[in-house]
């Protein structure tokens, strides 16, 4: 479509005018006196609608996930309608076949298609952590995630829990999601494991899941207790009691601290994203309205939170020298931000460029962070929706913002991380778990973002790193919570 | 290692104690306590740690803004807010010797006042290598040739020498080409503490030109200088449009002319179209920024109290007021191609945030880190801002000349940098 206006959001005045293109993949805005192209992956389109016409012709507003907002004006309504039916309908696939990944090809490189879908292995990591191989074991229970589907297929327990243990333990957990290994603290032997909510409710108790936390206990001989970490407010964990699921009775789990941490559900932080969106979208706002707004919408209060609990997690390691399990309702939204977020703080090696990459894969990807649903990749139920890898990235940012000299990587190694899990350029995020994953043979048939990020190495590195910051705390780094440094 | 020579005679006396021992330091925010000594200099204050060399601090008795004192049971004490929001506090056991310090600490701060001549500058000794001299760095002559950039339309006269027409003003100044000597001085007497109208920037392209001022003592009678008006129309070329941006209020200015200044009567100045932008008298600043300062210092609040603690502070309306007002300056030159004189009252603290700031947006030069500085020299060393009455504090006072109009205008530069990250050759 010729002769398509592009809005500036901070100056209605500048006249930019282009040609829309639509292709398979991507739309792209094309200025030539401008010199100036944008492209949008139809992935990123989070909505189109189409506005009331005006004298100016027919708006046309694209709102994107990664928070771009394009404002078009046509001046025929026909071609309007035509953009807007094809749009929403380019942006919706069904299966994942339809997404770009597919069809991607790097200009220039020769890479192969296998190249960086191999940098994490989950034995390597528990060698890395120098986990005790006659303390923990590794169980191949999973294989052809026969036991949990959503979890990896090798996963790492204690040595004394049987396969009768394990099996017990996953039938007493919501989605079969049992307690396994996720990170080590080698300095204390403290180990963090995660889990989904007990089945409480419907079950009452299983002599198998205790028996499996008591051996997790037994396995640090630096302390009596471990704790319990989990991440709802007590009432949700309470009225999930009534639906069945619920809370440990600590009546059955002696030496287990229990702590609640608040952090709200995904419909919560999907409002609040959405609130905050409105704040940061309107330019004409007032200084006092922006910050009641900003306050209102609930997000910085949210990202607190979940370091917060981060930071409990971490601080009882340390200084408790106790093991935590940690869970929330299914074990794979909090639990990946809380389990990732503590071990960020723990361990210098995951705030480096292919730690952190490595972070992801383990707590996210092997664990069963469900992508596809929470970034509503292919066409599916909104309320499945959430932004709880956002929240993850912007926590990471705020440490950062704190403790610059601990990370190696900067702000646009995160911001190219968040911007590929919604283009759905690359094969790693699509799919709701490894075994997905593995079923579509994504390692074959798309590309790696790891791969194509080394590429690119020195526009991700950060300027004031320094490998032995707080050498003298074994790498150690505790945020601060202050809200003036959020 | 210590940057002066040591303790001068003069100072001897009022130092009782130089050293006190056993002294216990915790700088607010961070969670650790230090114990070391700590020494009394002529001008500064030093803690050290005989055995941790890494914990030592250095405060300048300059940077102090505010120092108090309390005396518990056993102990003393003395805290201090520091110029810079470093905010440390001092436990001594040794109570006479704690007052002894804190009298001290206090007698010196106060020195400079009473003899600027015993300002620590005097008896700086620099520890770096000297490789220029600072104070040839920027001629305004030349800074001034970049500015005129061979156009044939202005000249540079020295028609303040020995500060005879305007004391706030240097002697060398950038004005049209048609006007002399005589021009100036009548309209320096037409204008509030002589501040007759100057070119800050010319931009070429559009041939329009950035003025400031200070307000025409027009009165209630709205007496005319015709020499003032040749002033301003000698810097309007090819007819264009041209505009006075006023930073008061139009009741403010009002208020001002009942007292014997006020704006530029229309029927005098009938080409020029007159645009109140407001920008707060620099009064409301200080108290904005103790706001902002207090809410800083609680760590323990919560979020929602934090925020609104920084939205009625009003520090941030203050910077998007001036920013807003350059970038309509900005507008005028370059969109519009018209020339625009700035004032306010004294043309001294938010005509010149808005001058400077609208040279950065438009001159990359000024975005270098020489260009920079010689824009400091320009629009706010040689231009007249008051820096010892405004930084002689920065909150805790209630003289009310004191005022962070300088520290607003770094701010906006930082909140430009945010933005633009890439323009700007020099980093925070």
């Amino acid at each position: 479509v010729d002769g398509v206006l592009l809005k500036d959001k901070f100056n209605p005045n500048f006249e930019n005018k282009g040609t829309l293109h639509l292709t398979a993949t991507h739309l792209i805005f094309i200025n030539p006196t401008a010199n100036q192209e944008i492209w949008v992956s139809y992935s990123h389109v989070a909505t189109v609608e189409k506005q009331q016409i005006t004298i100016k012709g027919s708006p046309l507003k694209i709102v994107c996930k990664n928070f771009r907002v394009l404002n078009f004006v046509m001046y025929n309504e026909r071609d309007c309608q035509d953009v807007y039916v094809s749009i929403q309908n380019l942006t919706k696939p069904e299966k994942y076949e339809d997404l770009h990944a597919f069809t991607y090809e790097p200009i220039g490189s020769r890479q192969p298609r296998s190249e960086g879908w191999n940098i994490f292995d989950f034995e390597t990591e528990i060698a890395r952590l120098q986990v005790p191989n006659d303390i923990w074991r590794k169980t191949d229970i999973n294989k052809g995630y026969k036991l949990c589907p959503t979890y990896p297929e090798v996963l790492y327990v204690p040595s004394t829990a049987t396969e009768e243990i394990l099996t017990g333990s996953a039938s007493f957990r919501s989605r079969a999601r049992l307690p396994v290994l996720t990170y080590y603290y080698k300095y204390n032997k403290a180990a963090l494991c995660r889990s989904s909510q007990p089945l409480t409710g419907m079950r009452g108790r299983s002599v198998d899941d205790e028996q499996l936390l008591q051996a997790i206990i037994q396995s640090n001989p630096n302390s009596p207790v471990m704790y319990i970490v989990d991440t709802r407010p007590k009432i949700n964990a309470m009225a999930n009691k009534a639906a069945g699921k619920g809370y440990e009775n600590l009546d059955n789990y002696p030496n287990v601290l229990y702590r609640f941490r608040g952090i709200q559900n995904i419909h919560v932080m999907r409002e609040s994203l959405q609130k905050l969106w409105e704040v940061l979208e309107n330019p004409t706002i007032n200084a006092s309205d922006f910050f009641d707004s900003l306050d209102s919408s609930g997000w910085l209060k949210h990202i607190r939170s979940v370091i917060d609990t981060s930071r409990f997690i971490a601080l009882a390691m340390v200084e408790d020298k106790a093991s935590v399990l940690c869970h929330c309702s299914d074990g794979w939204d909090r639990t990946a931000q809380t389990c990732a977020l503590a071990s960020l703080f723990l361990d210098p090696f995951y705030r480096t460029i292919k730690g952190y990459q490595i972070l992801i894969e383990k707590d996210w990807l092997a664990f069963g962070h469900k992508f596809n649903n929470r970034c509503g990749l292919l066409r599916g139920e909104s309320r499945e929706v959430s932004p709880v890898f956002t929240q993850f990235i912007d926590c990471t940012w705020q440490i950062m913002q704190q403790i610059p000299f601990a990370f190696e990587f900067n702000e646009n190694f995160l911001l190219d991380i968040h911007d590929h899990v919604y283009s759905c350029q690359f094969g790693n995020f699509l799919g709701n778990c490894e075994q997905d994953r593995k079923k579509e043979s994504l390692s074959k048939r798309t590309y790696s973002l790891w791969s194509y990020m080394s590429g690119q190495w020195l526009k991700y590195l950060n300027p004031y790193y320094d490998e032995r910051y707080n050498s003298d705390r074994r790498g150690m780094i505790i945020p601060s919570l202050s809200p003036q440094n959020i | 290692r210590l940057l002066y020579t040591p303790v001068k005679m003069e100072f001897m006396d009022i130092i009782k104690t130089p050293q006190l021992e056993n002294v216990t330091l915790k700088v607010l925010g961070s969670r650790k306590s230090i114990s070391g000594t700590l020494c009394l200099t002529s001008h500064q204050l030093i803690f050290f740690n005989k055995v941790n060399k890494k914990d030592e601090i250095w405060l300048f008795i300059s940077n102090i803004d505010l120092i108090e004192r309390k005396i518990y049971d056993s102990t003393a004490l003395i805290s201090i807010k520091c110029k810079d929001f470093r905010n440390v506090q001092l436990l001594i056991s040794d109570i006479p010797k704690a007052t002894d310090a804190f009298e001290s600490i206090d007698k010196l701060m106060k020195i400079s006042n009473e003899d600027p001549g015993k300002h620590h500058a005097f008896y700086y000794n620099p520890s770096f290598e000297i490789t220029e001299s600072g104070w040839k760095s920027f001629h305004l002559e030349s800074e001034y040739t970049k500015l005129i950039a061979g156009s044939h339309d202005f000249h540079v006269i020295n028609a303040n020498k020995g500060f005879k027409i305007c004391s706030s003003y240097p002697e060398l100044c950038l004005v049209p080409a048609s006007i002399n000597e005589r021009i100036l001085s009548r309209s320096a007497a037409f204008r509030y503490l002589g501040r007759f109208p100057i070119i800050s920037y010319i931009y070429h392209p559009k041939k329009s030109v950035l003025m400031r001022s200070s307000q025409p003592l027009s009165g209630p009678h709205d007496y005319r200088c015709k020499e003032d008006v040749k002033l301003m129309s000698a810097a309007v070329f090819d007819r264009k449009r041209c505009y006075i941006v006023d930073t008061r209020s139009a009741n403010y200015a009002a208020n001002a002319k009942s007292k014997g200044g006020g704006i530029e009567p229309s029927c005098h100045y009938p080409q020029w179209r007159r645009i109140h932008r407001i920008i707060e008298n620099y009064n409301s600043l200080k108290d904005s920024l103790t706001k902002l300062v207090e809410a800083t210092s609680d760590f323990d609040c919560s979020s929602s109290t934090w925020l609104s603690r920084v939205s009625s502070s009003n520090w941030l309306n203050h910077i998007r007021s001036v920013l807003s007002t350059a970038y309509f300056v900005v507008s005028y030159l370059c969109d519009e191609g018209a020339t625009v004189l700035v004032h306010g009252n004294d043309g001294m603290d938010a005509t010149l945030q808005i001058t400077s700031l609208a040279q950065i947006m438009i001159n990359h030069d000024c975005r270098t880190i020489r260009g920079f500085q010689a824009l400091i020299e320009r629009e706010w060393l040689l231009a007249g801002h008051p820096f010892s009455s405004r930084c002689s504090k920065i909150c805790n006072t209630q003289d009310n000349a004191v005022s962070p109009v300088f520290l607003l205008f770094l701010d906006c530069v930082w909140q430009i940098q945010q933005q633009n990250p890439c323009w700007f050759e020099f980093n925070e």
